[in-house]
C-alpha cells in the first residue's frame, strides 16, 4: 500500500474550498423554507401576538419620549428601523446619538444608544422565536431573548464599523459607486449576521461561536439566504434616501401618518425576524461545525520531526 | 413764581413730548430707505426699521431677462440707495429698479461672474454702485448652485483676457463712475462693503482690497492667506475679515487698520470649525458662525473670545448647520441682548448675547440656504427656499406670520423704507417687495420642536395604535389557520 493511500484512509479529504458566493448556484435546500413561506409565517406569528404588537408600541412611545427629553428634535422617521437587524438599525443608533449630542460627542455616545437598542432587539428576537416555536409569545420569550443581549450588542458595535467602513470606501469610489458600495455592505452584513441572535437564544453559544455559525448557516449552498437578505435590505436602504416620507422633519409631535409609517415598518422588521428564526431553526442541524484547526504546537512538532 | 416756573417746565415738557410722539408715530412713514450693503450697514447687523409682520406682497417684477453664457447664478441680493433705487447684480449686468413699482430704471453691462451683492457708496457726483465682475485667473470655484459654472473664457475657448475686477456705475445714469475697473487677482464671491470713502472687497485668494470711492484707485491690499469667508466688516476704524482657513491655517477673524491695512489682532476659538460668515458687530460683540454649528462671540474691541454655543440639527446636510454657499452668505443678527441665527434647514435659534445660552429655537422646516435673516423691532424675518417669508417673534420664538413670495429661493431681504425687497429664483429670476398689511392679524404658532404631550398621545393613538390594531386583527385569523411553524418537540417545520 502506498503512502498516499494510507494517508487518505487515516483522514478523509477536506471538502473543496468554496467561494463567498458559490452557494448561489447550488440546488435549493429541501429543508430550508421558501422565502415567501418564511415571511408569511414570521408575519402571522409576530403580528398576531398582542404581546409583540403591544410591546412594540410601548417601546416606540417610551423611546421617543426619552430621546425628546434628552433634546432630540426629530426626525421621528428614524425610529422606523429600531427593530431592524444590524446594520440597518445602525443608522438609527448613529442618528440618535449625534442628534442629541452633536457630531463630536455623539459618536462616542453611539454605543450607549446601541446598548439600549440591543436590549429591545434581544427581547424582540425572543418573542419572534417563541411565536415560531409555539405559535404565540409570552413574557418567557422575552426573558429567553435576553440571552442574546451580548451577541446583539456586539453586532451593533460591528454595525457601526461596517457603516463607517462602507462610507470610507464609498468616499474613495465617489459618485454612483458610493451608493452601490453602501448598499452592498448592508446586504452582506445582514446576510452573514442575521442568524447570530437566533443562535444565541436557541443554542446559548458564545459570541464568536454564534457569529461563525451564523456565517456558515448563511453560506449554506442552496439556502437562498443572500437572496432573502437582498430582497429585505435593498428596499429598506431605499427608504433612507426617499424624500417626503412621513416624519422626516424636525417635529417632536409626529403626525398620524408618521406614527403609522414607523409602527408598520417596525412590524415588518419583526416579521422578518420571525422569518429568519424559522429559516435557521429549519436547517440548524445541517449547519457544519467550525473546522478544527491544528494547534500551533503540533504543527511545530511535525516540522521538528521532519527535520530529523 | 413757583407756579409760573412749573408752568414753564410743563410747557417745555409738553413740547418735547409732542415732538417725541411725532417722531415715534411718524417713524414708519419716515423709515430710512438706506440699505446700501450686505445686511444694511458696515457692521452687517441686519437691523431694519422697515415694515414688519403682518406683511403682504406689494409688487413683483417677473420681467427680468438674464443674459449671458450662464445665468444659473440668478440675481444678487439687492441693495437700496437713499433715493430708493434698488440695485442688483445679474450675471452680465447691473440693474436698477424703482422702489415704487419695481420697474427697471437703469442697466449697465458687466462681465460674467458670480452674482455677488454690490454696495452703494457716495462719490462727489452722487451715489455709485460698486460691484465685482469676472471669474479671476483660476476660474470659478465649484461650490453652490448660485455660482455659475463655466467662465466666459472657457465658453469662448480663450485662455486669458477674462479676469476679475471691481467696477462702479452711477446709479442715476448707469454710466461708469471710474476711469477703469480695478484689477483683482482672484474671483470674488462675497458682498462688497463700503464706508464714507472706500469700498472693501475680499476674494477667494484671501486678499482684502480697499478702493477709493471717488477715484477708483486702490488704497491698500492685504493678503490674509486663505479665502475670505464673508463680507468685510467695518467697525470703529477697523476692517474685520473672516478667513475660511485651510489644512494648516486656522480660520480666524483678522482686524486691520482701516487707513493703512496694518494688522491689529486676530481672533479665533480653539474648538471652532471653519468660520463661514462675515463678522457681525452688535453691542460691542463680534459674532460669527462656524460650519459645525457653532455660534461664536468675540469682543469687538480686542478680539478676545467670549463664548461659543453649538447648535445640533440632525437633518443638516453632512451635519453642518451653517454653510458657505458661494455668494449666498449666511450671517447671525443681534439686538437688545439677543443673538439670532438661522441654519440651512430653516431652524431659527435665539441666544443670550451675554452668555450664549440657548433661549429658544423654532424649526420652520423650510430650508433657508442662501441669505441671512433680517431683524425688525419685534420679529426676525426669514426668507426661505420655498419662497415663503416667515416672521418669528423675537421674545417667544413663536411663528407670527408667513406669506408666499410668489417664487422659489426667496433671498437677500433688504430694507427699502416702507418695503422689504428680495429676489427669487435663479434662471427665472424676479424681484419681490413686501409691505405691511394693516388688515391682517398675526398668528401664534409654537415651534414643532416644543413637546405637546396631548397632541403627541392623540397622534400616537390615532396613528400608531390604530396601525398596530389593524395588523393584529388581520394576522390573527392567518395565524390560527397556519398554527405554529415548528411542531412542538419535533424540531420539524410544519407542512
Amino acid at each position: 500500500m502506498s503512502a498516499r493511500s494510507r494517508s487518505s484512509r487515516r483522514a478523509p479529504a477536506p471538502p473543496p474550498r468554496r467561494g463567498l458566493l458559490s452557494g448561489m448556484s447550488a440546488v435549493p435546500m429541501d429543508s430550508m423554507p421558501r422565502i415567501r413561506t418564511a415571511f408569511t409565517r414570521g408575519l402571522a406569528g409576530t403580528w398576531s401576538s398582542p404581546l409583540v404588537v403591544g410591546s412594540l408600541l410601548a417601546w416606540l412611545l417610551a423611546e421617543w419620549l426619552v430621546v425628546v427629553a434628552l433634546g432630540y428634535p426629530g426626525p421621528f422617521a428614524l425610529l422606523a428601523h429600531v427593530s431592524a437587524p444590524v446594520p440597518l438599525s445602525t443608522f438609527t443608533d448613529l442618528s440618535l446619538s449625534t442628534g442629541i449630542l452633536g457630531v463630536r460627542q455623539g459618536l462616542l455616545f453611539v454605543f450607549g444608544v446601541a446598548a439600549v437598542q440591543a436590549l429591545w432587539f434581544s427581547v424582540l428576537v425572543g418573542f419572534a422565536i417563541e411565536t415560531i416555536e409555539s405559535g404565540t409569545a409570552t413574557r418567557w420569550g422575552a426573558i429567553r431573548g435576553l440571552r442574546a443581549f451580548p451577541v446583539v450588542l456586539a453586532l451593533h458595535v460591528i454595525g457601526v464599523a461596517v457603516v463607517f467602513a462602507a462610507q470610507i470606501v464609498a468616499a474613495l469610489g465617489g459618485g454612483g459607486l458610493a451608493l452601490i458600495v453602501q448598499m452592498a455592505a448592508l446586504v452582506v452584513a445582514t446576510w452573514v449576521f442575521a442568524f447570530a441572535p437566533v443562535i444565541a437564544v436557541t443554542e446559548g453559544r458564545r459570541l464568536m461561536d454564534c457569529l461563525g455559525r451564523s456565517v456558515r448557516a448563511a453560506r449554506l449552498p442552496g439556502s437562498g439566504n443572500l437572496t432573502f437578505a437582498s430582497i429585505y435590505a435593498v428596499p429598506i436602504f431605499a427608504t433612507f434616501l426617499t424624500p417626503g416620507l412621513p416624519g422626516v422633519l424636525l417635529d417632536v409631535n409626529p403626525p398620524y401618518a408618521a406614527w403609522t409609517y414607523v409602527v408598520l415598518m417596525n412590524l415588518l422588521h419583526a416579521a422578518i425576524l420571525g422569518a429568519f428564526a424559522l429559516r435557521y431553526l429549519a436547517i440548524a442541524e445541517e449547519v457544519p461545525d467550525a473546522p478544527i484547526r491544528a494547534t500551533p504546537s503540533r504543527e511545530r512538532a511535525g516540522r521538528t520531526g521532519r527535520r530529523r | 413764581m413757583r407756579l409760573f416756573h412749573l408752568s414753564r417746565v410743563s410747557h417745555r415738557s409738553l413740547a418735547v413730548a409732542s415732538v417725541t410722539v411725532a417722531i415715534v408715530v411718524g417713524a414708519p412713514l419716515a423709515a430710512s430707505a438706506d440699505w446700501v450693503q450686505f445686511q444694511g450697514r458696515g457692521a452687517h447687523n441686519g437691523i431694519s426699521d422697515g415694515p414688519s409682520a403682518p406683511l403682504a406682497v406689494a409688487w413683483t417684477n417677473e420681467d427680468i431677462k438674464l443674459e449671458g453664457a450662464d445665468v444659473t447664478g440668478g440675481l444678487s441680493s439687492p441693495v437700496v440707495a437713499e433715493n430708493g433705487t434698488i440695485v442688483v447684480v445679474a450675471p452680465t449686468a447691473v440693474l436698477g429698479f424703482d422702489r415704487g413699482d419695481g420697474s427697471q430704471v437703469f442697466r449697465a453691462d458687466r462681465d460674467l461672474g458670480p452674482s455677488s451683492q454690490p454696495a452703494i457708496g457716495r462719490a462727489p457726483d452722487g451715489p455709485i454702485a460698486v460691484f465685482t465682475e469676472g471669474f479671476g485667473n483660476s476660474g470659478p470655484a465649484a461650490s453652490g448652485s448660485v455660482t455659475p459654472s463655466p467662465s466666459a473664457a472657457e465658453q469662448n475657448g480663450e485662455g486669458d483676457g477674462f479676469d476679475s475686477h471691481v467696477n462702479a456705475v452711477d446709479i442715476r445714469t448707469g454710466e461708469p463712475a471710474w476711469g477703469s475697473p480695478v484689477q483683482l487677482e482672484d474671483v470674488v464671491q462675497t458682498p462688497v462693503a463700503v464706508d464714507e470713502t472706500s469700498a472693501y472687497i475680499g476674494d477667494v485668494g484671501g486678499r482684502v482690497t480697499v478702493i477709493d470711492l471717488e477715484s477708483g484707485d486702490v488704497r491698500w491690499t492685504k493678503d490674509l492667506g486663505t479665502p475670505i469667508a464673508g463680507a468685510i466688516t467695518l467697525d470703529a476704524g477697523r476692517v474685520l475679515a473672516t478667513t475660511l482657513g485651510g489644512q494648516k491655517e486656522p480660520s480666524e477673524i483678522v482686524a486691520l487698520d482701516a487707513k493703512r491695512g496694518d494688522e491689529l489682532w486676530r481672533a479665533s476659538a480653539e474648538d471652532a470649525s471653519n468660520l463661514v460668515t462675515a463678522p457681525v458687530v452688535a453691542d460691542g460683540r463680534m459674532l460669527t458662525l462656524d460650519a459645525l454649528g457653532g455660534v461664536l462671540a468675540f469682543d469687538a474691541e480686542d478680539g478676545s473670545f467670549l463664548w461659543r454655543t453649538e447648535v445640533i440639527n440632525p437633518i443638516a446636510p453632512r451635519g453642518q448647520p451653517f454653510l458657505l454657499q458661494g455668494v449666498g452668505a449666511p450671517a447671525p443678527v443681534s439686538a437688545d441682548g439677543q443673538v439670532f441665527a438661522v441654519d440651512v434647514t430653516g431652524r431659527v435659534y435665539a441666544f443670550d448675547a451675554e452668555t450664549g445660552a440657548n433661549l429658544w429655537d423654532h424649526a420652520l422646516n423650510d430650508p433657508s440656504q442662501f441669505s441671512p435673516p433680517l431683524l425688525t423691532k419685534d420679529h426676525i424675518i426669514v426668507p426661505t427656499d420655498s419662497g415663503t417669508l416667515y416672521a418669528v417673534d423675537r421674545r417667544s420664538g413663536h411663528l407670527v406670520w408667513r406669506v408666499d413670495g410668489g417664487g422659489t429661493f426667496l433671498r437677500g431681504l433688504s430694507d427699502a423704507g416702507d418695503l422689504l425687497v428680495g429676489v427669487t429664483g435663479f434662471t427665472n429670476a424676479s424681484l419681490v417687495a413686501f409691505e405691511a398689511d394693516a388688515t391682517a392679524r398675526l398668528i401664534d404658532e409654537p415651534s414643532p420642536t416644543t413637546l405637546d404631550i396631548g397632541k403627541l398621545l392623540t397622534r400616537f393613538l390615532l396613528g400608531g395604535v390604530l396601525a398596530g390594531l389593524v395588523a393584529l386583527l388581520l394576522a390573527r385569523p392567518l395565524q390560527r389557520r397556519l398554527g405554529p411553524a415548528i411542531l412542538p418537540g419535533s424540531g420539524e417545520e410544519s407542512a
